[in-house]
């Protein structure tokens, strides 16, 4: 179709910023802070573990505990949210999926691109924490955060599209994902750093990809490195769950307006 | 999409003995079920049954039945938005809404949201939807209330926006399931001008009503669903006299 592209193009950036917008209204209509909720729900649980952790516990760090945790709790917000909301990225937006052919697949891309950007917007807020604490910026950054980004992202997205998709056939899976998002939490190294972790339990980091996430996010942002082989053991699963998902979601969409 | 204008006599729409079958499904197949209920034999209704239709560009087609006999199915197959189990569905054109109450509104966003949301999940983009915002809110009559959240709406202010966005979509295909009976007399009046005008500009359409008298006011021919079966096809007033005749009613037009 010849000079369809420009309108294809500005067609799939306004389909996408719609669903978006839609999933922002949602979240924050009748919410008096609205998106500042992104941003306190972690900072208070910041605040909680800094108490827990630093004067019931003891904990000694070489980093400031408080910058040790804005590090690597954002991610892992990110993380939690974009999973857990991806169960219903296509059951939520079932009306519209029983009544409209657009493509299935911005249901969930929608979702996903809501988390991104409150991660994005997030970060000034760690750079802050850094700034305060006497952390600057790294010329490393310009290759290890869009790598960050990207290897989570794809990693993010694979899950959702996989998520997303079996929850129409299994409804148990919302609640199996949260609790498995919890328990994936206590293990891999948010609250405390991976140096506590046995030898013997080191194949947990490499079988966690948001193991080898994290510590490479606050690595990346506290001292301008990262852990190789964790991040490419990260990347490997985030590779392998995208095509998993992208797979399955292509298989199964045009089952979704008769199971949804 | 058909990129150029199609021209007059094109097939939009084309059921080729479409048979559609759902999975019959306890309300919430749960794990429990799954681990424990071992393996039931699968069991088939049988939603739609070798159905063949056409309609040609410019044409309106209405579909009656009683309820459960097939009709939304047959809309739902006819927008693209399941598949047949057999059989072959072939549509061409912008086929516009699925117009039922409510369908693809979201309750916690206002009218003018919404009407940004559907109009884009429809095929415009948002410079388009925009310039056609005035006339879709003129013709709404919703005035103000356009920016309450749709959630305070009644069902007939519901069916006001519905019909306004649809109708100003544009689309060469129009699907209508029972949208207009809730309005209120006025508005279904001004509602069947609409499509009266847009259907002398050529609009093709797909109705669903038990409104008998917007059936034969409104469509060319009609088909008669009985049990997922096409059972009568044909002249509006012929095929709504057998409708209410099979249900024991007297025909009164």
């Amino acid at each position: 179709m010849p000079a369809a592209w420009p309108r294809r193009v500005e067609y799939a950036v306004d389909l996408l910023a719609v669903l978006v917008l839609k999933e922002l209204r949602v979240r924050y209509k009748r919410t008096v802070l609205g998106y500042a909720w992104s941003l306190l729900q972690p900072l208070a649980f910041a605040v909680v573990f800094y108490v827990v952790f630093k004067y019931f516990f003891r904990f000694q760090a070489e980093v400031d505990y408080r910058l040790f945790l804005v590090c690597g709790l954002f991610a892992w917000q990110w993380y939690a949210n974009a999973v857990t909301g991806a169960t219903m990225a296509l059951i939520g937006n079932g009306p519209l999926i029983t009544k409209v052919n657009f493509p299935r697949v911005y249901a969930v891309l929608s979702g996903f691109m809501n988390d991104l950007v409150h991660y994005l917007l997030a970060l000034p807020v760690v750079f802050g924490f850094m700034l305060a604490f006497g952390y600057g910026p790294r010329v490393s950054w310009l290759w290890l955060l869009p790598m960050l980004l990207v290897v989570q992202s794809a990693l993010v997205l694979g899950l959702a599209l996989l998520l997303a998709t079996l929850n129409l056939f299994l409804r148990d899976l919302e609640r199996l994902v949260t609790i498995g998002v919890l328990m994936q939490f206590h293990l891999t190294p948010v609250v405390y750093p991976e140096s506590y972790i046995p030898e013997r339990f080191g194949w947990l980091m490499l079988a966690n990809p948001m193991a080898g996430l994290v510590i490479g996010w606050r690595d990346a942002l506290l001292f301008g490195t990262v852990d190789g082989p964790l991040l490419g053991a990260a990347a490997a699963w985030a590779a392998g769950l995208l095509g998993l998902g992208a797979w399955v979601f292509a298989v199964q969409q045009k089952r979704f307006a008769e199971v949804v | 999409m058909a990129g150029g204008a199609a021209a007059q006599g094109d097939v939009m729409i084309r059921f080729d003995g479409v048979t559609k079958r759902y999975r019959r499904q306890s309300p919430h197949r749960g794990l429990k079920q799954r681990l424990l209920g071992g393996r039931e034999p699968a069991a088939w209704t049988t939603a739609l049954c070798d159905v063949s239709l056409e309609v040609r560009r410019g044409e309106a087609l209405a579909v009656v039945g009683r309820n459960g006999s097939g009709k939304s199915t047959a809309l739902a197959l006819a927008a693209g938005v399941i598949r047949p189990t057999s059989g072959g569905v072939e549509r061409r054109g912008r086929v516009g809404p699925l117009l039922a109450l409510g369908a693809g509104v979201h309750p916690d966003l206002t009218g003018r949201e919404n009407v940004e949301l559907s109009g884009v999940l429809l095929g415009l983009t948002r410079r388009e939807v925009r310039q056609r915002f005035g006339a879709i809110h003129d013709f709404s009559e919703l005035g103000d209330d356009v920016d309450q959240p749709v959630r305070h709406y009644s069902s007939g202010m519901l069916a006001r926006l519905a019909f306004s966005v649809a109708s100003h979509l544009e689309p060469e295909v129009l699907i209508v399931d029972e949208v207009l009976a809730v309005g209120d007399a006025a508005f279904a009046d001004k509602c069947h001008r609409r499509i009266t005008q847009q259907r002398a500009g050529g609009l093709t359409m797909l109705y669903v009503s038990h409104d008998v008298h917007a059936v034969m006011a409104l469509c060319d021919r009609a088909m008669y669903l009985d049990g997922g079966r096409s059972v009568a096809e044909g002249e509006p007033a012929a095929v709504c006299r057998r409708y209410y005749a099979d249900q024991g009613l007297e025909p009164a037009f």
